[in-house]
């Protein structure tokens, strides 16, 4: 791409700070639910992600459970794929916090069970403020706002090796718990 | 559109009081707010695949159909589609860091990429159109 390239996508999408995290999103960014991996393949995704990105997109979001996994590995492809300079991009993933046994629940559980997934291999920025936990912790708030709140922000440098059980383990490691602050 | 409660004013105090921004999900509604359901749920939709029963039963209500038919002719004064319309509705919103939209084809990313040009148009005079059709403000005060 060339410099005025840049510019120019650049020109078109205006950038918001994500709250006190001050990390800059695109306005408009480009999600994976119920597509990637389910309604639509690798070849499609590849156009969806590239007209985004060349608008000036720079933020995607994906999420283990999404298809099973396999809407995180199709991403992940992607961006190999696309070769897009990593620090031009910002990409969040949400933990599945699913399962109905006792040992199926929570982070443990996913760390030690989760197969490899793609995606993490190239998030060296990962950031989750993940509704779907929230959605799953979250009671009506009440005098004392924050009590039972739980809020992740993952916001971290992944390694290489550092994912062999696949982004949750690596998740768990960055996670920054913000909640239960009262 | 649909959904505003927590957006609007459960996390209020969470905008406020520890900074956080909002990565919204879902801004069409599965599709609903592009009017493709208007005439009915046609096949290869979010709607019909195996597994989303639900959005048929709780999204793709008479009511919310309804809303998505009355927003039309604003969205066509506008010279825009009803998806852009909506998506630009959510960026109205300064606690809404980005809005993450979905597709199934490449065009409707196209598409959806000028929402963009759209929102500033929407000025006070056609938010209160919009909010009298939606009729789901929520009601701010004991948090």
């Amino acid at each position: 791409m060339t410099f005025a390239v840049f510019v120019d996508r650049c020109r078109r999408v205006n950038y918001r700070r994500l709250g006190a995290a001050g990390l800059k999103l695109s306005e408009l960014s480009l999600g994976s639910w119920v597509t990637f991996g389910g309604q639509v393949g690798e070849e499609v995704a590849v156009k969806c992600m590239s007209i985004a990105y060349d608008t000036g997109v720079n933020f995607f979001d994906s999420a283990e459970a999404y298809a099973d996994g396999k809407a995180e590995i199709i991403m992940g492809n992607i961006f190999k794929k696309l070769g897009w300079p990593r620090e031009n991009i910002v990409v969040s993933s949400k933990v599945f916090w699913g399962g109905d046994g006792p040992t199926t629940k929570g982070c443990l559980a996913n760390t030690s069970s989760r197969p490899a997934a793609s995606l993490s291999n190239d998030c060296s920025w990962s950031i989750s403020t993940s509704s779907s936990v929230i959605a799953q912790t979250r009671t009506p708030l009440s005098k004392k706002p924050f009590v039972r709140w739980t809020i992740w922000f993952i916001r971290g440098r992944y390694s290489t090796g550092a994912h062999q059980n696949g982004a949750l383990r690596t998740s768990c490691e960055r996670t920054l718990l913000l909640g239960n602050m009262i | 559109m649909l959904h505003r409660e927590r957006v609007e004013k459960e996390y209020l105090p969470l905008y406020r009081e520890i900074g956080l921004g909002t990565t919204i999900w879902s801004p069409l509604a599965s599709g609903l707010l592009s009017g493709k359901y208007a005439k009915g749920i046609p096949p290869g939709s979010r709607a019909t695949l195996p597994g989303y029963e639900w959005l048929r039963k709780n999204t793709i209500t008479s009511e919310n159909v309804e809303k998505a038919k009355q927003l039309e002719p604003i969205a066509r004064d506008m010279g825009c589609t009803l998806a852009q319309l909506a998506l630009a509705w959510c960026l109205k919103n300064p606690n809404v860091s980005t809005v993450i939209t979905g597709a199934s084809r490449p065009e409707q990313v196209s598409e959806n990429m000028k929402a963009l040009e759209v929102a500033p148009k929407l000025d006070s005079d056609l938010l209160e159109q919009v909010e009298v059709i939606l009729g789901n403000k929520p009601q701010q005060g004991q948090e």
